[in-house]
């Protein structure tokens, strides 16, 4: 080994230790908790495959899944939405400096606050309902959104996969709309395009890679980061129809009791993740090289 | 210059291993130390206004006479109370005494829970043999104490006798069978006063309370013992009978309108104490009681009755009693289990359990603490939990099945959107995978 070499390791092994403490050795341990019976105290029961055959069992994996993939489908709406306003505001609009600022509160504010405050909004007795009732709907409290399985899941996407990432979207596409070369625009002007045009043809093309990126931490924000919100929102219900993966090992490993059992629902959360971390770090390389 | 910088990296790598060692030598030294002895209790109902100024009260009274021993009381959030403490028992972390429920979510980690056998053989005839049993590992009242009971819990239902008069009806008669219950809701309903307040935002606790007063009254109380070990199954007759009484009340339109948005503590108690309902099933001791009741209503206004009582009801006198709701347990890994035992017995009974009661409205099963029997509304409750006691279903499922089944009481009774026989096949499935 050269002295460089050596010098590399030393300065790196607080890090590396760290690394290993704190990140390979608790997945590590995963993997292994998985394959047995315990609930979070004593010894834990090597109990083999028995985990994953009652998981691929599970009605609950199965709503995790359907309820993910309800989600995945608004992750186009989530992209675009903030791709059009920023387009719109780089355009030029009267105080957007304003709407800026109000599209950019959701992100300030997190999942747990935002859905604590939308229990309240929407449930039988919020402001919505209210509403409604004083413009005449006598029954608006029977149109209760959390209520119903369908209504539930997609109140929940909407907001957690539209409309609390469209402020951080605009931000980060007008950052990278700014890096667009203007001269680009010039040209495309000289050849008469549109706005529309111009956006298809040179603003999209010119920030590509911005919106892959994007659209990766919209998968990783779904499958990995959106326990807070369901607790606050819809506790997983009614039924299973907002549980999703992550939800489910929170349940499993601190409600019943079962951290076995959730360890094997973490592992197929954890190749989720990896194969969404492949795809970002596989973009990641490929914006590098262009 | 490379030489400074290998230098520079053993010297980080040392500072932290000599920080680690040094914070984890604190911690080992913390337990050792000479002098007063530091008992850190851990309470769900400590922020509680009410309940956490009577136990400042208690603690001073202990420190009192016990100056050896410092109370540090700390108030922990109930939402993830038992994450908590599982976290507590795993990291063996400044833990002596805790307060905890008697239910499944205590016996699932009891193993953590320091046997209190020995230390109590003095004060075991003074609290109430349900109450014991309800706090031993193995059911008995003579042995396996894990808990020591601050409260006896039941579950009943409380009317507005105003409300009943003002809809025509009878206060004075005791709507609790359940031809005349459906009968007053009707009329209530008709005089356009909402009958039955529940709260069923988050958790359903209004349903499943219903639940737990009915099925009382058609299972036996070996029956309901069955739920412990999977002998007594979701599927028999009783529980599909208790099921429908329930759903009947949905569908005729007798349960408060927003009951899925607002959550059972407080705004359902609230609620019930402002008058704006007819009937509340409520607690017996806690919270949402007979002085809860009283007080907002006036005693003499509030009515109750152990349960809504079906024509062919094996046991239409039971009243559910859980033995006891709430106690104390000390942590086995405490260094301290004996001054820990000490502070546990003195809670739960005399003088500081006395302050929890006139405070709070709790009823404590413990024979040192007289019981004010100038309350005909308290007499009667007490009757019914002594003469007619049986055990309440949800202190025998596993506790593990709580959530899922909660999500799926609210899909059937609120959403409507599952068939009865899905209903009852999936609470059956959630309760056998958790068994």
């Amino acid at each position: 080994m050269t002295q460089d070499a050596k010098d590399a390791l030393v300065l790196l092994s607080p890090l590396l230790v760290l690394t290993g403490v704190f990140l390979v050795f608790p997945v590590a341990s995963n993997f292994y908790y998985s394959l047995t019976k315990w609930k979070g105290l004593g010894t834990p029961v090597f109990i083999g495959l028995e985990n994953y055959r009652q998981l691929f069992q599970d009605t609950r994996f199965y709503s995790s899944l359907k309820s993910l993939g309800t989600l995945v489908l608004y992750i186009p709406l989530g992209v675009f939405l903030p791709l059009v306003i920023a387009n719109i505001l780089r355009t030029g609009l009267r105080g957007w400096k304003a709407y800026r600022a109000l599209l950019y509160l959701p992100n300030i504010i997190g999942p747990v606050i935002l859905g604590t405050i939308f229990s309240v909004m929407l449930s039988q007795v919020g402001p919505i309902t209210e509403i409604l009732k004083s413009l005449g709907y006598a029954n608006a409290n029977e149109f209760y959104m959390l209520g119903k399985s369908t209504s539930a899941i997609n109140t929940l996407s909407f907001l957690f996969v539209v409309w609390m990432r469209v402020g951080f979207g605009c931000i980060y596409f007008l950052a990278a709309m700014s890096t667009i070369d203007e001269s680009l625009y010039d040209a495309a002007k000289i050849d008469g395009t549109n706005k529309f045009q111009d956006f298809i043809h040179v603003t999209i093309p010119g920030i590509r890679f911005s919106i892959e990126f994007f659209t990766v931490l919209a998968f990783i924000e779904v499958f990995a980061r959106m326990y807070g919100m369901i607790f606050t929102l819809t506790g997983g219900g009614p039924g299973y129809a907002t549980y999703t993966l992550e939800f489910g090992v929170y349940m499993l490993s601190f409600s019943a009791y079962q951290k076995g059992y959730a360890s094997a629902w973490a592992v197929i959360l954890f190749f989720f993740c990896a194969i969404i971390a492949l795809v970002q770090i596989r973009l990641i390389r490929k914006g590098e090289q262009s | 210059m490379k030489k400074n910088a290998t230098r520079i990296g053993i010297i980080l790598v040392l500072v932290l291993l000599i920080a680690g060692a040094a914070t984890l030598g604190a911690q080992g030294q913390k337990g050792e130390a000479e002098g007063p002895i530091t008992l850190t209790v851990w309470n769900f109902k400590y922020a509680e206004e009410i309940g956490g100024k009577a136990f400042r009260e208690m603690d001073r009274l202990f420190m009192e006479q016990n100056p050896g021993i410092i109370i540090d009381h700390q108030a922990q959030p109930e939402s993830n109370y038992y994450q908590l403490l599982i976290s507590a028992f795993s990291a063996k972390s400044d833990l002596d005494v805790f307060l905890t429920h008697t239910d499944q979510r205590a016996w699932g980690i009891s193993e953590s829970y320091y046997l209190l056998d020995d230390q109590i053989k003095d004060v075991m005839d003074t609290y109430a043999d349900s109450a014991l049993e309800a706090c031993s590992e193995t059911k008995s009242k003579d042995s396996g104490i894990k808990i020591l009971p601050l409260t006896a819990q039941g579950n009943g239902f409380y009317y507005n006798k105003t409300l009943l008069k003002q809809a025509g009806l009878d206060p004075e008669v005791v709507p609790s069978d359940w031809n005349t219950f459906l009968n007053a809701c009707e009329k209530l309903k008709n005089a356009g006063i909402t009958p039955i307040i529940y709260g069923n935002q988050g958790s359903p606790f209004g349903i499943c309370f219903t639940y737990r007063t009915i099925l009382g009254t058609l299972l036996s109380s070996d029956e309901i013992d069955g739920f412990t070990d999977g002998s007594t199954t979701f599927k028999r007759d009783e529980y599909v009978q208790a099921t429908r009484m329930i759903k009947e009340l949905f569908d005729k339109g007798y349960v408060n309108v927003e009951n899925s948005s607002i959550p059972y503590f407080m705004d359902g108690i609230t609620d019930f104490q402002a008058g704006k309902g007819a009937f509340f099933c409520g607690l017996n001791s806690d919270i949402a009681h007979w002085k809860d009741f009283g007080t907002a209503l006036g005693y003499e206004n509030v009515g109750y009755f152990s349960a809504p009582v079906a024509s062919n009801a094996k046991y239409p006198l039971a009243q559910v009693n859980q033995g006891a709701g709430i106690g104390f347990a000390v942590a086995d890994h405490s260094p301290h289990k004996e001054a820990a035992a000490k502070y546990v017995k003195f809670m739960t009974s005399g003088e500081a359990g006395k302050v929890f009661m006139d405070a709070t409205g709790a009823i404590v099963p413990n024979s040192t603490i007289p019981v004010d029997a100038s309350n005909p509304m308290l007499t009667d409750i007490l009757e019914k939990m002594n003469s007619h006691a049986t055990p309440d279903i949800m202190n025998r499922v596993p506790g593990g099945m709580i959530t899922d089944y909660y999500n799926f009481m609210t899909l059937y009774f609120i959403s409507g959107e599952i068939s009865e026989s899905r209903y009852i096949d999936q609470v059956e499935a959630i309760y056998r995978s958790n068994l």
